[in-house]
């Protein structure tokens, strides 16, 4: 009872403070207003680029096109100083500078350069982010064209290798089939014997042969002269003796036998005579040419040696040329090998083998999505941060306090009203965020409304309890305010709003894992954009409330040591 | 005046903790009769038990180094308007708050009685919430709560149900002459209004004790008139009354007894009466004649050498002396000899506040 009387009392004191109603009623639907104006949309409006190039070519205006085309404001400045004095002034949001002789030439390396202010925090990374997207796009483009150049090349060169393979394989043929002949040529020569055996003895026995020919020759002939003369001789004398009238026919005949055979003989002799002499002329010739084959031979066998030598070279040249070509042809399969194994064989895959696209997580709708749990937990970590001090601060100097002291109530009763005013405050505030946000805007609120209720209810009393204790440390409304205000600011600046926690210091990233608000607009994102249930989020959930009951105490303790005092 | 006196000393010595021989001791050795003595305190010592509702006993408190009360001993009866006057500083909010346990004391203690035994404030301080009521100097109330609201918000405090609120509230509204404005929000009321308002809530559980702080101060006479005719009405239901006050004339007419708080602890307690027999022998003769012609008379005065101060006023004469009868017989003489017509003359004991001062001066 007790209770419920405090607490409608808190209400209607802060209630019937106009201002203090104002905030509560209408700061959050201001603040949901201005959020889902601000962030009901996807799109990068009215990003303004500077561009600057000391020679516009086809391929910076190509780049510069690219920029027109992609929702940007785009103008060119005279020089680089005035387009960088264009973002400082708010012109525009970034400045690309093309670097001079801006050109796809041999070996030659084009750089774009970003001119951005960083001070603008916020903006800077959408602006390099949907600048870079519009740049990679243009290069992706360039890198295309190249690559393709390039494939065509090597297409070029496969084929080539492919048909100069079954040449490869006729010259290992051909070199083999050499090395075999030049193996035979090799142990041909080898065997080939050119040792001359015609020694003098030889030469001399055939010029005695010659000299016994012609001897024995003229010696025949003198005795087949002699002999014709004998028998011609006889036959006289047989005529002689047996009367000229014995059958002188017969002896004539016999006589005209021996004439002839006289003249046979002659003719025989003159024609062995010439025979001798053509032996003799033979002979001699063939002596000559003997001694010439000698010589040649001798020669021969001189050329022999060189030529086996050479064979032998030429059999292991064909032996290195061999493993040469083999090596080659090695090569050039395996060329063409490393040339057939390239699969990807498309340019735009080349350029870009990794395709990104991005996909939200959940059912794209606007940024209001991504932001709300973030949104959300901020607003209901400054109200509740300053609702529930200022609530402390307005029962603690209210001149009705020290009547509050003197009732048998316990002073952890009123700080109980005050907590459960807050909470049922900033309750009735995120109602009124959750429903507008989910009626007009569109905002993916009601996901998983049991789970997220438990974790911005968590979320609430944390941040609840926060601003009690502020409230109890301070005493007035104008530094308590001020404390509430810079813890609410400390722990927005250590979270994930304003920069990556990823960008921080590895210490600072330690403390914002352990931030509150990190920890609440992250659970309150899984379970509302995810639809994670309680189990998933139970480490972080266990660790908000595990601040919360340390808040507790020290709210407790706080409000002891006041009592004391 | 004697006895008086003697009661009152007998009364501040038990309340200070002084035993019965040791006070007998010092009176008799004092030159006071043993008799007498003796029979003041039995009557005191039979007393006490009965009537005091609020003892406070050897009462010190510090703020750092800086003593603001020190040895301060008090006792308030039953049913009393117990007033307490003391200069700027001297430490009568903090003896208040001491009162409702408010503050932790460095020494002593403030007992309440309760169902025929004493407890102290500071060990059963919830238990003696609901017997004590406190009106501070500035009202402790929430400005933006009604009335009505204010008082249902503080009767809940002390377990009133929400009805027996709202009907306490409607009585209550009246008795302080607040009845037509339930419903007005308490920043709307003027400061007057926001007094009683104040001492409503204070009353809202029904003390047995209220406490207030400067009920009057930043009142004008007329507010302060009706506010003093609230306490008495508060009183007259039983309810027993400590209050400060700078305006030392309320305090004498509306206060049965007095603490005069200095030099950081109480020094003097009694009935106003009292408290001017006990340091004032003088008494006041004011006189003033038709032609202002006070010169045979002033003449006459000094050569008795019975005054203790004759001053002369603009329109009047003003004399302080033990005895009184002595100078009105030389002030009709001189008038009679002078031919002068005696326009007005009142003998009287000084004032309180004439007490107060030549005490803050001592």
């Amino acid at each position: 009872m007790n209770l419920v009387v405090l607490i409608k009392k808190n209400i209607l004191v802060l209630l019937r403070a106009k201002s203090s109603a104002a905030i509560i009623v209408l700061g959050p639907l201001l603040v949901i207003l201005l959020a889902g104006l601000a962030f009901d949309n996807t799109n990068t409006y009215a990003v303004k680029v500077g561009t600057f190039s000391s020679q516009y070519n086809s391929l910076s205006t190509s780049f510069v096109d690219r920029l027109s085309q992609s929702q940007f404001s785009v103008k060119k400045y005279a020089s680089q100083d005035t387009c960088v004095q264009a973002i400082k002034s708010g012109d525009i949001h970034t400045c690309v500078v093309f670097s001079p002789d801006f050109t796809l030439a041999k070996n030659l390396s084009n750089e774009i350069q970003f001119f951005v202010d960083y001070s603008r925090l916020n903006l800077v990374w959408t602006v390099l982010d949907v600048m870079s997207k519009s740049v990679r796009s243009r290069s992706q483009e360039l890198s295309t064209n190249l690559t393709a150049v390039l494939l065509r090349a090597l297409e070029a060169t496969a084929t080539e290798l492919k048909a100069r393979g079954q040449h490869m394989i006729s010259l290992t043929t051909l070199n083999e089939e050499s090395h075999r002949l030049a193996t035979l040529v090799q142990t041909d020569l080898g065997s080939l014997d050119v040792d001359s055996r015609l020694d003098q003895d030889t030469l001399n026995n055939m010029s005695h042969s010659k000299g016994l020919v012609n001897y024995w020759f003229g010696a025949l002939s003198v005795l087949a002269d002699k002999s014709l003369d004998q028998a011609d001789k006889g036959i006289r004398a047989a005529q002689d003796l047996l009367g000229k009238d014995l059958n002188t026919s017969t002896l004539k005949k016999e006589r005209t036998s021996i004439d002839l055979l006289r003249l046979d003989l002659a003719n025989a002799s003159g024609m062995a005579k010439n025979q001798v002499n053509d032996f003799n002329l033979v002979s001699d010739a063939l002596t000559l040419q003997i001694e010439q084959t000698k010589s040649q031979l001798a020669r021969l066998t001189d050329s022999k040696t060189v030529n086996k030598d050479r064979i032998d070279t030429l059999v292991q040249n064909l032996d290195h040329a061999l493993i040469q070509v083999v090596f080659v042809q090695k090569s050039m399969n395996h060329v063409q090998e490393i040339i057939d194994a390239i699969e990807v064989i498309d340019p735009a895959s080349i350029v870009a083998p990794i395709q990104t696209s991005i996909k939200p997580v959940v059912a794209e709708r606007s940024y209001l999505n991504y932001v709300f749990p973030v949104l959300i937990v901020l607003v209901i970590m400054f109200t509740a941060l300053l609702v529930s001090q200022i609530l402390v601060l307005m029962d603690k100097n209210s001149p009705a306090g020290f009547r509050n002291y003197l009732s048998p109530a316990p002073p952890l009763m009123f700080a109980g009203a005050i907590f459960l005013t807050s909470v049922l405050l900033v309750v009735f505030q995120s109602i009124i965020i959750l429903t507008i946000a989910g009626l007009f805007f569109t905002a993916q609120v009601l996901g998983s409304l049991g789970a997220t209720s438990i974790v911005l209810l968590t979320v609430i009393l944390l941040f609840s309890l926060a601003g009690m204790l502020i409230g109890e440390l301070f005493n007035t409304e104008e530094t308590a305010t001020l404390a509430a205000v810079m813890i609410g600011s400390a722990l927005l600046f250590v979270s994930d709003v304003i920069i990556p926690i990823e960008s921080m210091p590895s210490w600072l990233q330690t403390v914002s894992g352990q931030n509150p608000f990190v920890l609440g607009s992250t659970v309150l994102r899984k379970t509302m954009l995810f639809h994670e249930s309680l189990g998933e989020v139970s480490l972080q959930l266990s660790a908000l409330l595990g601040y919360c009951v340390l808040l507790g105490l020290a709210l407790t303790i706080a409000i002891q040591l006041r009592k004391r005092k | 005046m004697a006895d008086a006196a003697l009661k009152n000393y007998v009364r501040q010595a038990l309340v200070r903790g002084m035993s019965t021989p040791d006070v007998q001791s010092f009176l008799v050795n004092s030159g006071w009769p043993k008799d007498e003595v003796s029979a003041i305190l039995n009557e005191q010592a039979q007393e006490l038990p009965h009537n005091t509702v609020l003892k406070v006993e050897g009462l010190r408190k510090t703020f750092g180094k800086k003593i603001v009360l020190d040895n301060v001993y008090l006792e308030v009866e039953k049913g009393e308007i117990f007033g307490i006057i003391g200069p700027s500083g001297s430490g009568k909010t903090t003896l208040l708050n001491l009162l409702v346990g408010f503050y932790q004391p460095d020494k002593g203690d403030v007992t309440v009685a309760h169902s025929k035994k004493f407890f102290s404030v500071f060990k059963n301080r919830q238990e003696l919430k609901s017997l004590v009521g406190f009106s501070t100097q500035k009202p402790s109330i929430y400005g933006k709560l009604t009335c009505k609201e204010n008082l249902t918000h503080f009767a809940s405090l002390y377990g009133v149900g929400l009805h027996e609120a709202e009907s306490r509230a409607h009585g209550l509204l009246r008795v302080v002459g607040l009845d037509g404005n339930a419903d007005v929000l308490a920043a709307d009321l003027s400061g007057g209004m926001q007094k009683r308002l104040d001492i409503a809530c204070a009353l809202i559980h029904d003390p047995a004790v209220l406490i207030l702080d400067e009920p009057t101060a930043d009142l004008d006479p007329i507010l302060r008139t009706s506010m003093l005719h609230l306490v008495r009405e508060i009183n007259k239901h039983g309810t027993t009354i400590i209050m400060s006050s700078h305006f030392l004339g309320e305090i004498e007419h509306l206060c049965e007894r007095i603490a005069i708080l200095r030099n950081n602890t109480i020094t003097e307690v009694g009935s106003p009466d009292e408290l001017k027999r006990l340091y004032s022998r003088d008494f006041v003769v004011h006189l003033q004649t038709v032609r202002k012609d006070y010169a045979s008379v002033i003449a006459g005065l000094q050569q008795q050498r019975i005054c203790s101060s004759v001053e002369r006023h603009e329109q009047s004469l003003r004399v302080r002396t033990p005895f009184p009868e002595h100078v009105l017989d030389i002030i009709s003489a001189s008038v009679h000899q002078s031919g002068e017509k005696i326009q007005f003359l009142h003998v009287a004991r000084p004032s309180i506040q004439e007490v107060f001062t030549a005490l803050v001066k001592q």
